[in-house]
């Protein structure tokens, strides 16, 4: 008989309470679009925000309201964008593929600092004083911010030289454009292979007194580039890349070895 | 309709499983809990009358108990009483002599603030009730002889006014 | 399964992952049980208790619970394992349970159970959760037993109720609920520099 009572009392509990909240989800249930969950499933699920919306949640939800186009996510291929356009019978909208390159190329081991520097380990803090503890005033502070931002993990931190980006793994979502202080990532089409590694406004006799690598905007690379595709602005080589054939002159013709290949 | 069924089912099932675990383990336990409370009943008991081998309920009176000792002439009264303490009912046993004066005192159970209110359980505490009489068993605050537990007043008073009154009224329906 | 992966799962309940000092989690018991040294144990213990065989329960039930009921199953689980450790405690050793009073039936609250069933139990097969268990109620019972001695040397004089010194004035805020956050809040930042 002790065992009825138990038993009965937490059974019909259990009992109610499960019919009670069986009820209670189908009077609240709120209505959703099947397409949503396929859509975020096909998304890459690393909430980079590259498209401009919260999340992929966020960007699934705006295409399933008709209210964007669908190549914006930088990280999803061809292919999932065209799957994602089918799925919501809208255009498939497939631009070009970029990737992240880092323009600079110069030792930034203690050889090159302008001093002992006692700050937060960030390129960020770094930079705020004084530009930051590295001789070059446009260099690469070397404290990986760009590897901590990157979403994907396509950057790798190298000792005394700026960190080196992983082409297969970089989706091109930019975010490591926005978090570098100096301002030294550029997104360029993954097609093309060959970058200026350098970002030094300098004139050519302050660049070669803090850097063995950095341009001295001696024109040359433009003069061999077989369809003018580089010029030189602010004693900086600057690559056009609609222009860019990637024959590779450059790379072979610079004399101080600072512009470089992808490949 | 099925899925709601389903919901009720699965918690029809786990709090089921539970309700019978749960009888299970109280069938196994209960005996020995209530004879651990039998056997401390008993030891305190002894402890707050020492003179006593032997405890009857009394007829008269509700929760009193008249001790004898090994000659059958009886030495006293041993209470049980509760008092509202600062964050429990504090289960008190005590016990009196012929003469109405105290000869132990006992906290069977309390929830009180471990460490601080709880202390009204120790020693240091009860032992001050021996051999008082009811004028006696006051806060010094208030007059009386006892010292309440370092912040922890509220406990003590409710344990000194407990013991105090129930010594009171049984005074009165015995004289 | 390499032991490697195991060893991880248990030592990351003792340090990274503390559930106290780490995760944060369960502290008003800890903050109330740790006046005693004796009362952290058999906190410890009843708390562990409960852990593991509520996380081997909702780890055998993981893929049968319905999405809807799963918060009610999993403190079904839990209540029924804290009131079988309060009945045993209760028979067994009834000092320890007469001085931890409400706290055990509190366990059912402690956020600590329910977080490890949410996160771990429910995802995870039943030794793992096991090992996790452990882990994560030998972390508790650890950090509770250090402020305990903490506060039981310093604010009454003595170590699981044996007096250490003679003449002996206690640090009375120790003993209360300043204490207690005080002490919790240096640990917290030893940890913190450890795990650096």
């Amino acid at each position: 008989m002790t065992f009825i009572i138990p038993l009965g009392v937490l059974g019909l509990l259990g009992l109610a309470m499960g019919i009670g909240l069986g009820l209670a989800s189908k009077k609240f249930a709120v209505q959703t679009d099947p397409r949503l969950a396929a859509v975020i499933d096909l998304l890459p699920g690393a909430n980079c925000g590259a498209c401009g919306f919260p999340g992929c949640s966020g960007y699934a939800r705006a295409l399933i309201s008709g209210n964007t186009k669908s190549g914006l996510c930088p990280a999803s291929g061809e292919e999932t964008t065209r799957k994602i356009a089918e799925i919501l019978g809208i255009a498939a909208d497939v631009s070009q593929k970029k990737v992240a390159v880092i323009k600079c190329g110069g030792d930034i081991s203690s050889k090159r600092h302008k001093g002992a520097y006692e700050g937060a380990k960030t390129c960020l803090s770094s930079s705020l004083v004084g530009g930051g503890h590295i001789m070059c005033d446009y260099g690469c502070l070397g404290f990986g911010d760009c590897v901590s931002a990157c979403p994907f993990g396509a950057i790798e931190n190298k000792s005394g030289k700026p960190p080196e980006i992983n082409t297969e793994k970089c989706t091109g979502c930019g975010i490591c454009v926005k978090t570098c202080p100096k301002n030294l990532i550029e997104l360029i089409p993954s097609n093309k292979y060959y970058y200026v590694a350098c970002s030094s406004k300098d004139k050519a006799k302050i660049v070669k007194q803090v850097c063995d690598s950095g341009c001295i905007g001696c024109g040359i690379c433009a003069r061999k580039c077989p369809n003018q595709a580089l010029s030189i602005e602010n004693n900086l080589s600057k690559m056009d890349y609609e222009k860019c054939l990637n024959a590779g002159e450059c790379l072979k013709a610079c004399p101080k070895k600072c512009i470089k290949t992808r490949k | 309709m099925k899925d709601i069924a389903k919901l009720g089912m699965y918690l029809l099932i786990v709090c089921s499983v539970s309700g019978i675990s749960l009888a299970v383990t109280n069938h196994f336990t209960a005996p020995r809990i209530a004879s651990e409370m039998e056997r401390r009943k008993n030891e305190a008991m002894s402890d707050v009358l020492p003179a006593a081998s032997k405890f009857v309920k009394s007829k008269t009176h509700e929760k009193v108990f008249e001790g004898f000792n090994y000659a059958g002439a009886r030495v006293g009264y041993v209470f049980e009483t509760l008092a509202s303490g600062y964050s429990s009912d504090i289960e008190i046993l005590f016990a009196i002599d012929n003469e109405y004066i105290v000869t132990g005192v006992k906290v069977l159970s309390q929830s009180e603030t471990p460490g601080l209110g709880s202390k009204v359980s120790g020693d240091e505490f009860l032992k001050q009730f021996k051999g008082k009489s009811r004028e006696k068993i006051m806060l010094k605050k208030a007059g009386g002889d006892i010292d309440a537990v370092t912040s922890a007043t509220i406990s003590s008073k409710a344990v000194t006014e407990a013991v105090r009154s129930r010594i009171y009224e049984f005074q009165k329906d015995t004289k | 399964m390499n032991s490697k992966k195991i060893q991880n799962e248990f030592v990351k309940g003792l340090i990274s992952e503390n559930p106290v000092l780490g995760l944060m989690l369960g502290l008003c018991s800890v903050l109330a049980v740790s006046t005693e040294v004796k009362n952290a144990a058999g906190m410890g213990f009843a708390m562990t208790f409960v852990l593991v065989f509520s996380n081997i329960l909702v780890s055998l039930l993981r893929n049968t619970i319905p999405p809807k009921v799963r918060l009610p199953v999993f403190i079904v689980v839990i209540a029924t394992f804290t009131t079988i450790v309060d009945l045993l405690m209760n028979a067994y050793v009834p000092e320890i349970h007469k001085n931890l009073g409400i706290f055990i039936p509190l366990i059912v609250v402690n956020c600590i159970i329910i977080a490890r069933a949410e996160a771990f139990a429910v995802k995870n097969t039943v030794f793992m959760s096991v090992i996790d268990a452990l882990g994560m109620g030998l972390g508790y019972t650890i950090v509770l037993m250090i402020i305990a001695s903490l506060r039981e040397i310093t604010g009454n004089g003595t170590f699981w109720g044996i007096k250490l010194f003679g003449d002996f004035s206690p640090i009375l805020i120790m003993m209360l609920p300043p204490g207690a956050f005080i002490t919790i809040g240096l640990l917290m930042g030893i940890m913190r520099r450890v795990k650096k």
